[in-house]
């Protein structure tokens, strides 16, 4: 499998520039980390990346050819993108939202056959949603929604996961379950690239991290040399303190 | 095995309420007879009322009313609103205007309808380009900019009316209460219900992932741009020509979605077949109740089927999602 590539990436909202010059390859079994302050084009460069928005400047690439030489379907049988908020305002059940995670994966004229199902199901399970299946979307919790759309992106089965702020939403044992579902991801030689706003998520959990500062610069590399108390200061540009326990260094204001 | 199930039983309300509207009517004629006529053995009273009357109106009901339901079922996901109908972004004025400028140019029955289909199509092409303005397009934005322009519609209709010569004026207000019993072109009409009904199929699943907003559509591989245009077009299309077979009959594009989406649930695979019937059938007995309840005088089609949907809407509404 080839990798994700940005190239010379600018990002513009509103004629602020967010960022400049981006270069950034994701390859297989990596986990990304992508950090910075609100506003400072996290979400967008995610867009950017699953090609649902063009870049001001530079391209992203997909298997050696630049996105938009790939077909929308193409596109998401390889890359998936978790959003950071979900709407609902049609009726529909649990299972045939996860369900609809398949779509990239069928020709127009194709039901869902049985694989799908037992790839639907395998997903509601690592969710815990198999009891809620039958459930309409509207009458789930907000964290319950939110395993709903990582269940069906797992349903997708993307080579490239890219999460917006994946725990949002979810409550603590949650949080611990999808970041222990990180690493067997990257052994299935999965790449995941996130947004996250806890840098010791980043730390411990990301083996490359992305800094966007929000004005045009950025930062990347290895998630244990890159973060340290004077870049994330600046980055969020408040104080924090590091601390170093049994388990490794943390940050905390 | 479900959807096969609901799509048979549609099948037969829709072969039941034509039966029902051929055997109805000033003149009783029974199953057997409408039987014999069909084979060509009928008798020179019903062979010419089932032929010439009955069955070319209950098939126009049917058509029109299949082409609003599936119109709406589409509008309702473009725009990302369970509460729109086929009308909501001014195509019946557009229709309408174009309709009652042709009839002030004398123009009679083919060159009102082409007028009709041309303000549907102009109304259509100008609230897309205004909604899409500069900047980013949204279902928000393409809803204000529709509601907008049905208003000016509004009121461009009533200034033709006001300035419209006397003899001109029944005819006009005629086309624009919307009616059946002068519906031509009936095959014209199921013609395009199933060209709008072969467009709407393949693109089915994919509705139902727009329906979730357009990033998640994207996102899973739906190539949102073009299967917008197409649902603008098609929706277009189909609203256009219902109004023009049959006015602007309310309710029927709103109702019949919605009503089988709390039934049935949202799947467009089955949702988009099932409107068709199930719309048809609706404006089919409404019809037929329309023009029988009061004999000889008839009543406006679209006072039924407001009669009969808002009571069944309201108690499944009540009733709440309780699949």
């Amino acid at each position: 499998m080839s990798q994700l590539e940005a190239r010379d990436l600018s990002l513009r909202i509103g004629g602020r520039l967010l960022c400049e010059g981006l270069t950034l390859s994701i390859r297989a079994g990596e986990c990304w980390g992508i950090l910075g302050p609100n506003g400072g084009g996290k979400t967008s460069l995610l867009h950017c990346l699953a090609g649902l928005r063009a870049a001001d400047a530079g391209q992203v690439q997909l298997q050696g050819r630049p996105l938009q030489q790939h077909s929308r379907q193409h596109i998401a049988r390889h890359i998936g993108l978790l959003l950071q908020d979900n709407h609902d305002p049609f009726p529909a059940t649990v299972r045939e939202t996860v369900l609809s995670g398949r779509h990239p994966h069928l020709s127009r004229w194709q039901n869902e056959g049985p694989d799908d199902q037992l790839r639907a199901d395998q997903a509601m399970r690592a969710m815990e949603l198999e009891a809620l299946a039958p459930r309409m979307v509207q009458t789930l919790s907000g964290g319950e929604r939110r395993r709903l759309a990582i269940a069906t992106l797992l349903a997708q089965d993307p080579d490239y996961l890219l999460l917006d702020e994946p725990l949002n939403h979810l409550d603590l044992r949650h949080q611990q379950q999808l970041l222990s579902m990180l690493a067997p991801l990257q052994e299935r030689q999965k790449a995941i690239a996130m947004v996250l706003h806890e840098p010791n998520h980043a730390l411990h959990y990301c083996d490359q991290v992305l800094l966007l500062y929000g004005d045009g610069r950025w930062e990347s590399g290895n998630s244990k040399k890159i973060l340290n108390v004077e870049r994330l200061s600046a980055l969020y540009q408040c104080q924090l303190r590091e601390s170093q326990d049994a388990q490794g260094r943390w940050f905390h204001f | 095995m479900r959807g096969p199930l609901i799509l048979l039983l549609l099948l037969l309300l829709s072969l039941i309420a034509i039966a029902t509207a051929l055997m109805l009517g000033s003149v009783a004629i029974s199953l057997d007879e409408i039987w014999a006529v069909l084979r060509g053995q009928g008798s020179a009273l019903n062979t010419p009322i089932l032929l010439e009357l009955r069955l070319p109106r209950a098939l126009a009901a049917f058509a029109v009313g299949g082409m609003l339901a599936l119109a709406g079922a589409q509008m309702q996901v473009l725009l990302g609103n369970p509460l729109a109908d086929p009308f909501i972004l001014g195509i019946s004025g557009g229709a309408a205007v174009g309709a009652l400028l042709a009839m002030l140019a004398g123009a009679v029955s083919f060159g009102v309808n082409g007028a009709a289909l041309l303000g549907a199509m102009t109304s259509m092409l100008l609230v897309f380009v205004l909604a899409h303005g500069r900047g980013s397009w949204s279902p928000t934005r393409l809803l204000l900019t529709g509601v907008v322009v049905a208003a000016g519609w509004g009121a461009v209709i009533s200034f033709l009316l006001v300035l419209a010569p006397q003899h001109n004026l029944p005819g006009m207000l005629f086309w624009l209460m919307g009616d059946l019993s002068h519906a031509r072109h009936v095959s014209t009409g199921l013609f395009i219900l199933a060209l709008g009904l072969l467009l709407a199929l393949p693109q089915a699943r994919s509705l139902n992932l727009l329906a979730r907003g357009e990033l998640q559509a994207a996102a899973l591989g739906v190539a949102v741009k073009p299967l917008r245009l197409q649902l603008y077009l098609t929706t277009s299309l189909l609203t256009a020509t219902a109004v023009t077979l049959a006015g602007s009959i309310g309710f029927v594009g709103l109702i019949i979605p919605h009503l089988l989406r709390l039934i049935i649930g949202s799947d467009h695979r089955l949702l988009l077949p099932a409107s068709v019937l199930a719309g048809g059938s609706l404006l089919v007995i409404a019809d037929t109740l329309a023009r029988s309840l009061f004999a000889p005088q008839q009543l406006p089609v679209g006072v039924l089927t407001a009669l009969i949907g808002v009571p069944v809407f309201l108690y499944l509404l009540q009733r709440g999602h309780t699949r």
